[in-house]
């Protein structure tokens, strides 16, 4: 999967270089282009490969996956992808959930009504004008139902009043939802024949704030996708792991956790990021000493590492330096670590001070939470799971002078 | 006290945008609110010159802001007043973030206060910012002495009514603090009004 980062030609002026550098160094890449040109690294205990390899074995299985932002969890749902793409009866279907929804008004219905819209679309490229009617029928009112309509596509009202039966089912779904189950029902039993299976990738819904609003989607569309036996792997949001909101992960059969590296204690995952980093631009653009200072500054979040990168690059730049030294990387360093400061609340900072001291840590509020979610404090695991909690490196120095 | 963002001139901020142009950058520049006017104009100006091809978006809102990137070419280099933008704005531009994503520098303006609404309500949007992020001299000098007036008010606070900050929060989330106006100034000047209407 791995390939050799572009080189410079002898031709790129300077400007062009830094930029080129600039832009493989980007934080914000799209993780698909980092995947398609070459810069991926596979972690040892790769969470893509082990989701992919479950679900070659059992497409219909269930999955979420959990993790801080920027650990990467993007890129193994891509990773995913890539590799069942390979499996001829298996479809995977990639989602980005917050593309055509706002995440802040989440309801019952909208996750399905995607994945349908995915399908139809799937469906479309695959088998374009051999569609029955009926599987046209079920697109058009799959679409209409989605992306709103003047006239509907389907029958008119009967004129008779349907009068419900004393049974009520468990399995009911919501009014809203179970019209989009029906319609991916009859395209899923359109294509059978050309895939038996196909498993979505939502991507998207762990930028949710709203727990309950999140425990309704799987109860709803996910229990739906599930018993039509379409596979799933769902990011999740943060906070689905602590305290009360742990008891939604037992609505997967596996759930998975993808942890920020251990710098601190880990020389595996110091050569890792270092080989991450060296993938994406030719090794001799930084220093070694650069390098090991970014893998520590980055606390293991492998999207600062880059920034932190990018932002050094610029430096190097601008001080008419071709090769990124120390210097420009403690510039970018000393940046970072004001930008992390700002907004904390007095409160706040206490709180990082006791983590940054006594590595003591204790979420029980928002704002505790808050502090993971913008990583000021870093969590890591050991083999065993157990975490431990340090303050993200570019900030421990402020924090020290700020000490009463 | 925070240490600050770095204080840069305008034409330094803008020589970073134009260096960084095609590396899906993005960079942030402070500014009080009383500059902000002026100097969006004065980096509008500098960028023009060595990006002729740059869009100014002057939105008040972040749905505008989500509006003109969709309007435009993904590698069109931007520079967003982005001042007006509350917690709100800056929430919805987290869950949005995938429709930000551009290979063109993205700059952005705005004040300390939202950029502080910003670190709080959108941990993913500011995953991108690395440390990009300046302040237009003055502006940390000006925030600071406004810094000291608060905390002076907040020690005479302190003082009249024997309590900690801690305690007042814990009071507020409790709904059992008192109703004198001190305790609604105290909670704002900790940047906590939201519990005035919890």
């Amino acid at each position: 999967m791995s390939q050799p980062a572009p080189q410079q030609t002898a031709s790129e002026d300077r400007l062009a270089r830094f930029r080129r550098l600039r832009g493989q160094l980007a934080p914000a890449r799209d993780p698909s282009e980092v995947l398609v040109q070459g810069g991926y690294v596979e972690r040892p205990d790769s969470v893509g490969r082990r989701i992919a390899a479950e679900l070659e074995l059992a497409p219909a299985s269930s999955h979420v996956l959990i993790g801080g932002v920027g650990s990467g969890k993007t890129t193994e749902l891509l990773v995913v992808d890539l590799i069942l793409d390979a499996v001829d009866d298996t479809e995977a279907l990639f989602v980005d959930v917050s593309r055509r929804h706002d995440i802040g008004r989440m309801k019952p219905g909208v996750v399905l009504a995607q994945v349908g819209l995915a399908l139809t679309e799937w469906m479309d490229a695959s088998t374009p004008g051999q569609q029955s009617r009926m599987a046209k029928s079920a697109a058009d009112t799959l679409r209409a139902l989605a992306l709103g309509y003047i006239d509907p596509p389907w029958d008119p009202e009967p004129d008779y009043d349907e009068t419900p039966g004393i049974l009520d089912p468990p399995e009911q779904l919501d009014d809203a939802v179970q019209p989009f189950a029906n319609c991916i029902r009859t395209l899923l039993g359109e294509l059978s024949d050309l895939r038996p299976h196909f498993v979505v990738l939502l991507d998207g819904l762990d930028r949710m704030i709203d727990v309950s609003k999140f425990e309704e989607i799987v109860r709803q569309d996910i229990k739906a996708l599930l018993s039509l036996g379409i596979g799933i792997v769902l990011v999740g949001p943060l906070r689905a792991l602590y305290g009360v909101n742990k008891v939604l992960l037992e609505f997967f059969e596996r759930s998975y956790y993808q942890p920020w590296l251990d710098v601190e204690r880990d020389e595996g995952a110091r050569q890792l990021l270092r080989s991450m980093l060296t993938q994406r631009v030719e090794p001799t653009v930084f220093e070694e000493k650069a390098i090991d200072r970014l893998v520590g500054s980055s606390g293991g979040v492998a999207r600062d590492l880059f920034a932190l990168a990018q932002s050094a690059c610029l430096e190097a730049y601008l001080q008419g330096i071709d090769q990124i030294g120390v210097s420009q990387v403690e510039a970018s360093v000393d940046a970072f670590g004001r930008k992390h400061m700002q907004g904390l609340r007095p409160e706040e900072i206490e709180v990082l001070q006791r983590v940054r001291t006594r590595r003591e840590f204790v979420h029980t509020s928002e704002s505790d939470l808050g502090l993971l979610m913008t990583r000021r404090v870093l969590e890591y695991r050991d083999r065993n799971q157990q975490p431990r909690y340090v303050v993200h490196p570019t900030i421990a120095r402020f924090l020290k002078a700020m000490e009463p | 006290m925070s240490p600050g963002t770095r204080p840069l001139e305008p034409m330094e901020f803008a020589l970073r945008c134009i260096a960084s142009q095609g590396a899906a950058a993005y960079l942030i520049y402070l500014a009080s609110p009383a500059d902000i006017a002026s100097v969006f104009g004065e980096l509008q100006d500098e960028l023009t010159t060595a990006l002729p091809e740059i869009q100014a978006v002057k939105s008040s809102s972040a749905r505008q802001l989500l509006e003109a990137v969709a309007a435009h070419d993904a590698n069109v280099p931007l520079l967003v007043d982005a001042s007006a933008y509350d917690a709100e704005a800056w929430r919805l531009l987290d869950r949005r973030r995938s429709s930000l994503q551009r290979s063109g520098v993205t700059a952005i303006m705005t004040t300390t206060d939202s950029f502080d609404a910003l670190m709080r309500h959108a941990p993913n949007l500011m995953s991108w910012f690395g440390g990009d992020v300046f302040a237009f001299p003055g502006t940390e000098v000006l925030e600071r002495r406004h810094a000291s007036l608060r905390e002076d008010r907040l020690a005479a606070l302190r003082a009249w009514s024997g309590l900690t900050d801690a305690e007042v929060l814990e009071q507020a989330r409790a709904q059992t603090l008192p109703r004198d106006p001190e305790y609604a100034e105290w909670l704002v000047l900790l940047g906590r009004g939201d519990l005035l209407n919890a």
